[in-house]
């Protein structure tokens, strides 16, 4: 909370903190690298620009969550006209085959997530790749925890027959 | 137990929350149900698979970008109200300070007119992300350019054009916009072709990021704006540079050419 106390250097630590799993969630919200970034590059400015509105009751990674989750879903809703981009996780040659197998992986996983609706896509990023607990995410996303447990079960069957479908089964 | 509560205990069970009692009476469940069983088999595979999941590095220059932003848009002038109304009530207060604003409005005149005549005022080589105000932004002083070809997108509401001029080893494109605020325009280059050398801006107002293959634009005012980047060539032209612009009702895209065609391209 050094930022809000007019400390500029401390943004640059909260950046350090928080981009590589910013990025993430939004990378796994919408399935592009270079979008990922610009999302992530605007939650942060949009951060820095509301630090003097922000709430210190409320804790502040719920607070750069939501941006991230509200970016992303704008981001969805924008492009939704638009085909899938080829180059959005594109397969690589594979190396060695730990390697191969992450990048298999990733990518499958990428996929069935595609698939999801936005709601269930948000409560998997969240809870897998943030690893936030229920309560935090009932903050993050402003629903009540009931909601949150039911939409991670829905989703994680939903993913349970895509992965079947698309032969994760042995991973 | 009904699905919901099979459905409740398998994924506590799988997260590690279960109780022991709990446990006990899943397993006893599953024993007896080869549905159950096949479900639960399949949602430990969700498990497995999200958890030896990688996680991504962000770019490395992300950090960058964003404290970059960040300077600039601190060192970006406050808006027109606000100093036209600190200077308008300075003369109020103080009348004295007319003579003060006057003598240093007719030096700042005279240095901008020097300036105009010998060329200063253009462009400098090297990263610039100054804003520059202006309405006419013409390409770097001393280098012909020529046209390779030109793009218009009409927006319901607005419009767009885009056009890429050529020199010996630069690459300028130039966007005019006119567009309602909240639109987005990206305009992608080939990184391993071109190099950013330098960005400038008719009117400030609107939120610009430029990294790595990517000029990014996010429209905040209303009114046209200019944009003008350059590129220096790093490698063989590859492929053309793409448009896209996501408006709160609709998303355009095209691209533009950056070689001439034919033999003209390599003179």
């Amino acid at each position: 909370m050094r930022c809000l106390d007019g400390d500029g250097g401390a943004f640059g630590e909260l950046i350090d903190r928080y981009q590589r799993v910013l990025f993430n969630v939004s990378l796994r919200m919408v399935g592009n690298r270079e979008d990922a970034r610009d999302i992530t590059q605007t939650v942060f400015l949009k951060a820095y620009e509301n630090l003097g509105s922000f709430d210190r009751k409320h804790r502040f990674f719920s607070w750069v969550y939501r941006i991230t989750i509200n970016e992303s879903l704008n981001h969805l809703g924008r492009n939704r006209r638009l085909e899938p981009l080829d180059e959005s996780l594109p397969s690589r040659e594979c190396g060695p085959d730990e390697e191969c197998d992450r990048h298999q992986l990733r990518d499958s996983i990428q996929a069935a997530l595609s698939e999801l609706s936005p709601d269930y896509r948000q409560v998997i990023v969240l809870r897998h790749f943030a690893q936030l607990s229920y309560q935090e995410m009932s903050g993050v996303l402003e629903v009540p925890e009931k909601t949150v447990k039911s939409r991670l079960y829905t989703a994680r069957q939903l993913l349970g027959d895509m992965f079947s479908k698309h032969g994760i089964r042995q991973l | 137990m009904n699905d919901q509560e099979l459905l409740r205990l398998m994924n506590d069970r799988l997260e590690g929350v279960l109780t022991p009692e709990e446990s006990e009476r899943l397993s006893r469940f599953l024993q007896s149900s080869e549905k159950a069983q096949a479900e639960y088999q399949k949602l430990g595979q969700v498990f497995s698979a999200l958890r030896r999941a990688p996680l991504e590095d962000p770019p490395a220059n992300l950090k960058q970008n964003v404290l970059r932003e960040i300077r600039l848009r601190s060192a970006a002038p406050p808006a027109r109200e606000g100093w036209l109304g600190t200077i308008v009530s300075a003369f109020r207060v103080r009348p004295g300070l007319r003579y003060a604003y006057s003598f240093a409005a007719g030096a700042a005149l005279g240095v901008l007119a020097f300036a105009v005549i010998s060329g200063n005022v253009m462009n400098r080589p090297g990263i610039d992300l100054s804003p520059v105000t202006g309405t006419m932004m013409a390409p770097s002083e001393g280098v012909t350019y020529q046209r390779i070809a030109s793009r218009d997108f009409k927006l319901r509401e607005g419009h767009i054009s885009a056009e890429t001029l050529l020199a010996k080893d630069q690459l300028l494109a130039r966007l005019t916009l006119e567009a309602p605020p909240g639109t987005d325009v990206i305009l992608e280059f080939d990184p391993a072709a071109w190099g950013a050398i330098a960005v400038r801006q008719a009117t400030a107002g609107n939120e610009v990021m430029l990294g790595s293959g990517r000029l990014s634009i996010r429209m905040q005012r209303l009114g046209q704006s200019q944009y003008l980047l350059y590129l220096a060539r790093r490698g063989p032209a590859g492929s053309p540079l793409r448009i896209r612009i996501h408006s709160p009702d609709e998303t355009v895209h095209g691209g533009l050419m950056t070689e001439l065609p034919g033999p003209a391209a390599r003179r």
